[in-house]
C-alpha cells in the first residue's frame, strides 16, 4: 500500500487552519483528494488558453531555459512563456494518443508524470500531485483536452495590490493579490496562478504571492499572468524612529520628490557636500573636465552665498558643455569611422556639437535626424541612416535611443518582459523600409574582409518599394507606430516626417521620459530607470513621480537640455555628499547620497593631462585636442600606425567602439590592464617629464615645497591638503634619502617634523625635487579620489 | 541585473540544475562584473589548496592548415590530391598520420585527432577557434572567448597570474591575431596579452617597467597607499575595491615577477629547449612568427596559475608552395607540440590540462598549379591532448579525397564544449547575460561534449 502525506502547506490560503490530513490512497484515487476538490472550487474552469497555459507558466515549463527554448528540451517544445496557445496546443496534440497525453488514463500522461517526477524529469519536480497545477492539468485531460476556442474569452488586464509598499520591522512580509480582468467584463483572483519574479535578493516571493523579507532594501517584483505583466515595489525597512530624519532645505521639486521617497523609506540623506567636492563634481558632470587648481581655489574661498548656482550658470555657458553632450550623443548615434568614414564622422560630430551649442530643443534635434536624406557629407544628419543600415536595425535603434524601448527580443518572439509582440516589431520596422543608399564612387575601404567598412560618400534616399516582411506571418507588415493602433501611413518620404512628428510629440511620454531619464543619468550618475534605455512596466522607475515631474518640466521648457540640467544641478539632492550615514549606507538608487563611479575614459585622461598641463597625442588629430573632443572612435587604424599612448588609454578604459546605440557599450569596469596603465604607463611619465609640464615647472620654480604641495593638491584633487597630508607631502618632497617605508600620514616623529619644518620654511631643498614632485603627482593621479567621481 | 526565471518553491531545481536562489546569487555577484576580485581570489584559495587547477592551452594555426598533409592523409587519392607526403604508422595500431609528424606518431596514444571538423564560417579568422561560436549574429556586447568564460566562471588561481592570458601576436591580417575578448562578460575577462606585434617589444608593453625603476615604483606605491584617503564606504559597487585589487595585482606582476619568470625560459635545461626547438621570431607576410618557445611558455604559464593560454603559430595560408612550407613549419609544430604534451604527462598535468590545435578551415583537396592548396571550409582537422580525455583515437572520417566528413561530423562548438567540460564548467548550469539581459551559455543549447573523448 502506498502512503502519501498530504499537507496544507502549499495552499494554505484557502484552507488555513485546517487539520493535517493523512490520506492514504492508491493510484488513481490520489488526485480525487479533498485538496483537488478545493482546487475545483478556486478554479472551476480549465480552459486551455487560460488556466492550462497559466499552469505551464507557473510551473516554469515554458521558460527559455526549459521547453520554451527555441529548440525545446528533451524533444518537447512549448512557446516561450505561453505566448502562442495555438502552437502549444498543436505541439501537445501532435503527441495525441501517445504517452505525453493519455486521455484514457490521464494520470499516466507524461505531462503529469514528468513534472511530478513520476518518471524521471531533467527539470526536476515542478509540482505535486496534490497541487493546483496538477488538478488543473488533470481535469483538463479528463475533459478530453479541449483546445483553445476561437473568440474565446481573453484576459484584458491585470491588477496587483499593493502596488507600492513599505514594510517595517517587525513586519516581515506582505501578501500580494492578483486580479485578472476578462474580456467579458468579469474579474477573477489569479494569485495562485501568477508568476512572481523578484528583481534582487532583498526579498523572496512564495508560490502563493507572499513577499518575504530576506534583508532590508527595495525590491521590484515582476508579476505575470499569461501575456500580461506588471511590476510592484516593496521596500523592507528596519524599524526606525521617523522623528530623527532631518531633511536639508529643499531647493526645488526635484528635492521635494526625492525627499518624499526617502521619508517614506526612513532614509536620512547624506550631508550637503563641501565646496571642493561640489565644484569637482559639477565640472565633471556638466563639462567632462576637472576645474583648474585656481578655479577650484577661487570657488572654495569665495564667500558669495549664491556661488553654487552662479557656478552652474557659468558652466552651462561654457563650450565644454557642448563637447560633453556631443560625446554622449556621438556614442548613441554610432558616430564611428568604419561605417561613416572620417569625413562623415567629422560633419556628424560638428552637427551634434553645434546643436547643443545653439541650445537646439531636443525634439527638434531628433526630428532633424529622422527626416534626414541626402549626401552624408553635405547633410550631416543623413549619417543617422547611414549608420543604421537595415529596417530592423533602424527600428531597434530608433526605439531604443529615442523611446527607451528595447525591442530586439520581439524580433524572434514576443518580448518576455514587455508588452511588445512580434507583430508590433515588424509593424514598427516597416516604417523604416523605404530608406536606401546610393554609393557615390567606389568604396575605398582598406579592409576587404570587413563588409561593414565603407569609405566614400553615400547618398541616403527615400525610395519606398515594399513593406518589410513580418517574419511570423510571412506577410508584408502593416505600418504602425509602437503602442498605437493601426494607421494609414504614407509610403512616400512624408512617412519619415509623420514618424518624426509622432516620435517627438510632447504627448509621446516614452520619448519625453526616456530623454529626461538620460539627462538625469548623465548628471546624477544613475538613471531613475536603469538600464537607462529600458523603460517598461516590469522595470519601473525608482521614483515615478520624479520622472513624471521632470518630463512635464522638460516639455514646458521646450525640450531645453540646459534648463533641465540647471534644475537638476541646483537641487540639494545633486549636491549631497557621497559619504553615507547610518540609514543610507546601503542605498544606491534613491539618490540619498552622491553616486560613486569611475570616470569615463575620456574624462579620466583629460583630467590627468589637465593636472599635468600636457595634452596626450591621439593619432590623426592635432596635439591639444582633448579626448572628450574626439569626434569618432579610431581615425587612424591601429595596424596603419602604432596607437599612441592616448589611443591605448581610451581603449583600455572602455571608450566604446560605437557598434551599438547604447550607453551600455561604454565600460566603467575596472580591469587589470587599467591598473597596469595607471601604475606603469609610459605616457604619463613622459608627459610629466616634458618641458612644459607643470610638474617640471613646479620643480624648477622658486616656490617652496609647501607651496608646491598646496598647488598639486588643488590641481589634482581640487582641494587643499589637510594638515596631516600637507606635512606628509612636504616631507616627501624634502626627502633626499628616498627611505620612505614605514612613514605615513599622521605619523609623528621628531625627525620627520623637523624635516618638514625645514622644508616648509624653504631652508632645505631636495636634490631629487623633480622626481619627488613627479612621485607625489603620480600618487595623487592614481588615488581613487582622483579616478572616481564622488 | 534582470532575473529571468520564474519563482518556485524553495529547494526546487530548474532544469539547468540551479535553483532560483543560486541563480540570483550568481547574478548579483555578476552584477559587479570582474570587480569582485578579492572575493574570487579568496574563493579560489579555499578551493584549490593541495590540488592542481585545470587549464586549457588553445593553439591556433592561422590561415587554414592543410588537413590532408597533416593528420588526415589520403594515400589512395590521385596524385593531384594526394600530395607529396606519405602516411606513417603511429604507436596506436590503425592510426596513421603525415610523415612530417614523426614525434607525434611515437606518442599517438596521448593525442586524439578529429578529422571531421565542420561548420567553418570560411573567413580567415581565429574567431571560431577562440570562441567556439560562429561569427555574426552576436549578442549585445559580443561573444566572449573561451578564456573569458573560464575567467568569469572560475576566477583566478594566483593573484600574480591573470587567469586568461594570450600569446597571440598581432598579425598583419588582423583576424589572425585576435585571441578573442571578454565579449558581453566584460573587459576584465578578456585575455591578458603577453606578446605584441611586429616591431613591438616581444613581451607585453605594459608589463615591463618603462622609464621607472622597481625601487621607485615601490616607493610610489607606498606613497599611493598613504595619500589615497577616500573613505571606502562611499562605494558599494565594489569598483574601488576592484581597483585596489587590480592595482595590487599589477604591482604584484611587476614586482613579484612570477609572470615574467614564467615567460623566461632561460631556466629550462638545454635539453628541454632543444626538444621544443628553436623558433623563428620573424613576422612573415601577414601572419604570426613561428615561436616554438611559446609552447614551452604556455606550459610554464599554466604551472604558474593561468587557466587559459592561447597562442598563434606561423601562417598556414599556403596558396602556393604548400609542400615546401609544410617541410619548414610542420616539423617545428611536431617538435613543439609533442614536447608540450610529453611535458604535461611527465609532470602529471595531463589529466588537468587540455591542449587543442586547430585552424580556421581546411584546404582544397586538389593541388593548384602553384603547388598550393586553397581554402576549404567544408572540413578540417584538429588535435586534442591531455585534459583527462581518452586519447589514442581518431574521431570522424573524411571521404577518399578528403573533401567532406563521411562519419561523425564535429563542430567547433562541440570541441569548445569538450574543453569547457574538461576544465570543470557545468554547461547546463552556466548562464550569463549579455548587455541587453538575454541569457547565454558557453555553448548553444543542445551542444554536448564529444562523448568518445570522455
Amino acid at each position: 500500500m502506498q502512503r502519501c502525506l498530504v499537507r496544507p502547506d502549499g495552499h494554505a490560503w484557502k484552507m488555513r487552519g485546517i487539520l493535517i490530513l493523512l490520506i492514504c490512497a492508491v493510484g488513481k484515487f490520489a488526485p480525487q483528494s479533498l485538496w483537488a476538490q478545493s482546487h475545483d472550487q478556486s478554479f472551476p474552469l480549465v480552459r486551455f488558453q487560460i488556466e492550462v497555459e497559466a499552469v505551464l507558466s507557473k510551473a516554469g515549463c515554458n521558460m527559455g531555459a526549459c521547453h520554451g527554448n527555441l529548440n525545446g528540451k528533451g524533444g518537447f517544445k512549448l512557446s516561450l512563456r505561453g505566448q502562442d496557445p495555438g502552437d502549444d496546443y498543436q505541439w501537445l496534440m501532435k503527441e495525441h494518443g501517445s504517452r505525453r497525453l493519455n486521455l484514457f488514463e490521464p494520470a499516466q500522461s507524461l505531462i503529469l508524470q514528468k513534472p511530478t517526477s513520476g518518471v524521471s524529469h531533467q527539470g526536476g519536480t515542478r509540482f505535486r500531485t496534490d497541487s493546483l497545477e496538477y488538478s488543473i492539468l488533470s481535469r483538463w485531460l479528463q475533459a478530453g483536452a479541449p483546445g483553445p476556442e476561437p473568440n474565446a474569452i481573453r484576459v484584458t488586464g491585470l491588477s496587483v495590490t499593493p502596488e507600492d509598499s513599505v514594510i517595517r520591522q517587525p513586519k516581515d512580509s506582505v501578501q500580494l493579490q492578483v486580479l485578472a480582468k476578462f474580456s467579458d467584463g468579469s474579474t477573477a483572483d489569479v494569485t495562485a496562478l501568477a508568476v512572481y519574479e523578484p528583481s534582487n535578493l532583498v526579498s523572496e516571493v512564495s508560490h502563493e504571492g507572499l513577499v518575504r523579507r530576506l534583508k532590508n532594501g527595495e525590491s521590484t517584483i515582476g508579476v505575470r499572468f499569461l501575456e500580461h505583466q506588471l511590476a510592484i515595489r516593496v521596500a523592507f525597512m528596519p524599524r526606525t524612529s521617523r522623528k530623527r530624519i532631518r531633511f536639508p532645505e529643499s531647493s526645488n521639486y526635484v528635492d521635494d520628490l526625492i525627499f518624499a521617497k526617502l521619508d517614506k523609506l526612513g532614509i536620512q540623506p547624506s550631508e550637503i557636500t563641501n565646496d571642493s567636492e561640489f565644484i569637482r563634481r559639477a565640472f565633471l558632470d556638466a563639462l567632462g573636465i576637472l576645474p583648474t587648481g585656481s578655479e577650484a581655489k577661487r570657488f572654495v574661498e569665495s564667500e558669495d552665498p549664491e556661488k553654487r548656482s552662479k557656478l552652474i550658470d557659468s558652466l552651462l555657458a561654457r563650450p565644454e558643455f557642448s563637447d560633453r553632450w556631443a560625446l554622449i550623443w556621438s556614442d548613441l548615434l554610432r558616430n564611428e569611422e568604419k561605417v561613416l568614414d572620417s569625413q562623415g564622422v567629422e560633419v556628424y560630430h560638428q552637427w551634434i556639437r553645434n546643436s547643443f551649442e545653439q541650445g537646439k530643443p531636443l525634439d527638434q534635434f531628433v526630428r532633424e535626424l529622422i527626416v534626414a536624406t541626402g549626401s552624408t557629407y553635405d547633410v550631416p544628419t543623413a549619417n543617422y541612416w547611414r549608420a543604421n543600415r537595415a529596417p530592423d536595425v533602424r527600428a531597434e535603434t530608433t526605439a531604443r535611443t529615442f523611446l527607451g524601448i528595447r525591442l530586439q527580443c520581439a524580433k524572434c518572439h514576443n518580448h518576455p518582459f514587455d508588452r511588445w509582440t512580434q507583430d508590433d516589431y515588424y509593424d514598427w520596422a516597416t516604417l523604416f523600409s523605404g530608406i536606401n543608399y546610393e554609393e557615390v564612387g567606389k568604396n575605398e575601404r582598406s579592409d576587404k574582409f570587413d563588409k561593414n567598412e565603407f569609405i566614400g560618400e553615400q547618398i541616403v534616399r527615400y525610395e519606398f518599394k515594399e513593406e518589410y516582411t513580418n517574419a511570423r506571418t510571412k506577410a508584408p507588415a502593416t505600418p504602425r507606430f509602437l503602442g498605437d493602433s493601426s494607421l494609414t501611413q504614407p509610403v512616400d518620404r512624408s512617412r519619415l516626417e509623420v514618424l518624426a512628428q509622432w516620435l517627438t510629440s510632447a504627448d509621446n511620454r516614452w520619448f519625453v521620459k526616456s530623454q529626461v531619464n538620460r539627462i538625469w543619468y548623465h548628471i546624477m550618475g544613475r538613471g531613475l530607470v536603469e538600464p537607462v534605455d529600458d523603460l517598461r512596466v516590469t522595470n519601473p522607475p525608482v521614483n515615478s513621480a520624479l520622472l513624471e515631474a521632470l518630463a512635464t518640466e522638460f516639455v514646458d521648457a521646450g525640450f531645453d537640455v540646459r534648463h533641465l540640467v540647471r534644475q537638476i544641478m541646483n537641487s540639494t539632492s545633486y549636491q549631497l555628499s557621497s559619504t553615507p550615514n547610518m540609514t543610507n549606507v546601503e542605498d544606491q538608487q534613491n539618490f540619498s547620497r552622491a553616486i560613486v563611479k569611475r570616470l569615463d575614459a575620456e574624462v579620466l585622461l583629460d583630467a590627468q593631462n589637465q593636472a599635468i598641463g600636457v595634452p596626450a597625442k591621439f593619432n590623426g588629430y592635432e596635439l591639444g585636442l582633448r579626448a572628450g573632443q574626439i569626434p569618432g572612435v579610431r581615425k587612424v587604424k591601429w595596424r596603419k600606425e602604432t596607437p599612441s599612448s592616448g589611443d591605448l588609454f581610451l581603449a583600455t578604459f572602455g571608450k566604446p567602439d560605437r557598434m551599438m546605440a547604447c550607453e551600455c557599450e561604454r565600460s566603467n569596469e575596472t580591469t587589470l590592464n587599467q591598473a597596469f596603465f595607471l601604475v606603469s604607463d609610459k605616457g604619463i611619465g613622459e608627459r610629466m617629464n616634458e618641458e612644459k609640464s607643470q610638474v617640471r615647472q613646479l620643480a624648477e620654480s622658486e616656490l617652496s615645497d609647501s607651496e608646491v604641495v598646496e598647488l598639486i593638491y588643488w590641481k589634482t584633487l581640487s582641494r587643499a591638503p589637510s594638515h596631516a597630508e600637507h606635512l606628509f607631502a612636504v616631507h616627501y618632497l624634502a626627502n633626499t634619502e628616498r627611505v620612505f617605508a614605514g612613514l605615513s600620514i599622521g605619523d609623528s616623529g621628531r625627525r620627520k617634523n623637523k624635516l618638514a619644518a625645514e622644508a616648509i620654511d624653504g631652508s632645505v631643498r631636495s636634490q631629487d625635487r623633480l622626481s619627488n614632485i613627479q612621485d607625489l603627482t603620480w600618487a595623487l593621479l592614481n588615488a581613487k579620489e582622483f579616478v572616481f567621481r564622488h | 541585473m534582470l532575473t529571468i526565471f520564474g519563482s518556485r518553491r524553495k529547494n526546487e531545481k530548474f532544469c539547468d540544475g540551479y535553483s532560483r536562489r543560486d541563480f540570483l546569487t550568481i547574478g548579483s555577484a555578476a552584477a559587479v562584473g570582474g570587480l569582485n576580485l578579492p572575493q574570487l581570489l579568496r574563493a579560489e584559495s579555499q578551493q584549490s589548496s593541495g590540488r592542481q587547477h585545470k587549464a586549457i592551452i588553445n593553439i591556433f594555426l592561422p590561415g587554414g592548415p592543410p588537413h590532408q598533409d597533416m593528420w588526415d592523409l589520403k594515400p589512395d587519392a590521385p596524385s593531384e590530391i594526394r600530395g607529396e607526403f606519405q602516411p606513417i604508422a603511429t604507436n596506436v595500431s590503425g592510426i596513421q598520420i603525415g610523415e612530417l609528424f614523426p614525434r607525434m606518431a611515437k606518442m599517438m596514444d596521448k593525442f586524439s585527432v578529429i578529422r571531421s571538423i565542420e561548420g567553418a564560417a570560411g573567413g580567415h579568422a581565429s574567431f571560431q577557434a577562440m570562441t567556439g561560436y560562429a561569427p555574426g549574429n552576436e549578442p549585445t556586447g559580443g561573444w566572449p572567448s573561451i578564456g573569458a568564460w573560464v575567467s568569469k566562471v572560475q576566477g583566478q588561481v594566483n593573484p600574480s597570474i591573470p587567469s586568461h592570458v594570450s600569446m597571440f601576436y598581432k598579425t598583419g591580417h588582423n583576424p589572425w591575431g585576435n585571441p578573442g575578448n571578454g565579449g558581453f562578460l566584460g573587459m576584465a575577462h578578456g585575455p591578458f596579452r603577453l606578446v605584441g606585434g611586429k616591431g613591438e617589444t616581444s613581451k607585453t608593453d605594459n608589463m615591463v617597467l618603462k622609464g621607472i625603476s622597481l625601487d621607485r615604483l615601490q616607493d610610489r606605491n607606498a606613497l599611493l597607499a598613504s595619500v589615497d584617503r577616500i573613505k571606502r564606504e562611499v562605494d558599494l559597487t565594489g569598483a574601488m575595491d576592484g581597483m585596489d585589487a587590480f592595482t595590487q595585482q599589477a604591482l604584484g606582476i611587476l614586482t613579484s615577477s612570477e609572470l615574467v619568470d614564467a615567460m623566461d625560459i632561460s631556466s629550462e635545461s638545454t635539453e628541454t629547449l632543444e626538444r621544443y626547438g628553436k623558433g623563428d621570431p620573424e613576422f612573415r607576410a601577414d601572419g604570426a612568427p613561428k615561436m616554438t618557445e611559446n609552447f614551452l611558455i604556455a606550459r610554464r604559464l599554466v604551472e604558474a596559475g593561468a587557466r587559459v593560454v592561447s597562442l598563434n603559430f606561423s601562417r598556414w595560408d599556403w596558396h602556393s608552395g604548400n609542400f615546401a612550407r609544410a617541410r619548414q613549419d610542420m616539423p617545428m609544430l611536431d617538435g613543439a607540440l609533442s614536447s608540450l604534451v610529453q611535458d604535461l604527462h611527465d609532470r602529471g598535468m595531463d589529466r588537468d590540462v587540455s591542449v587543442v590545435v586547430w585552424g580556421e578551415f581546411g584546404r582544397t583537396p586538389k593541388i593548384n598549379p602553384k603547388a598550393g592548396r586553397d581554402h576549404w571550409p567544408r572540413v578540417s582537422t584538429a588535435v586534442l591532448a591531455g585534459g583527462g580525455m581518452n586519447h589514442g583515437q581518431v574521431i570522424g572520417e573524411t571521404n577518399r579525397l578528403g573533401e567532406y566528413a563521411v562519419d561523425r561530423p564535429v563542430t567547433f562548438q562541440e570541441v569548445a564544449a569538450t574543453l569547457y567540460n574538461q576544465i570543470g564548467i557545468n554547461l547546463r548550469a552556466t548562464r550569463e547575460f549579455d548587455l541587453r539581459g538575454r541569457p547565454y551559455s558557453p555553448v548553444n543549447a543542445g551542444v554536448e561534449p564529444i562523448r568518445e573523448l570522455l
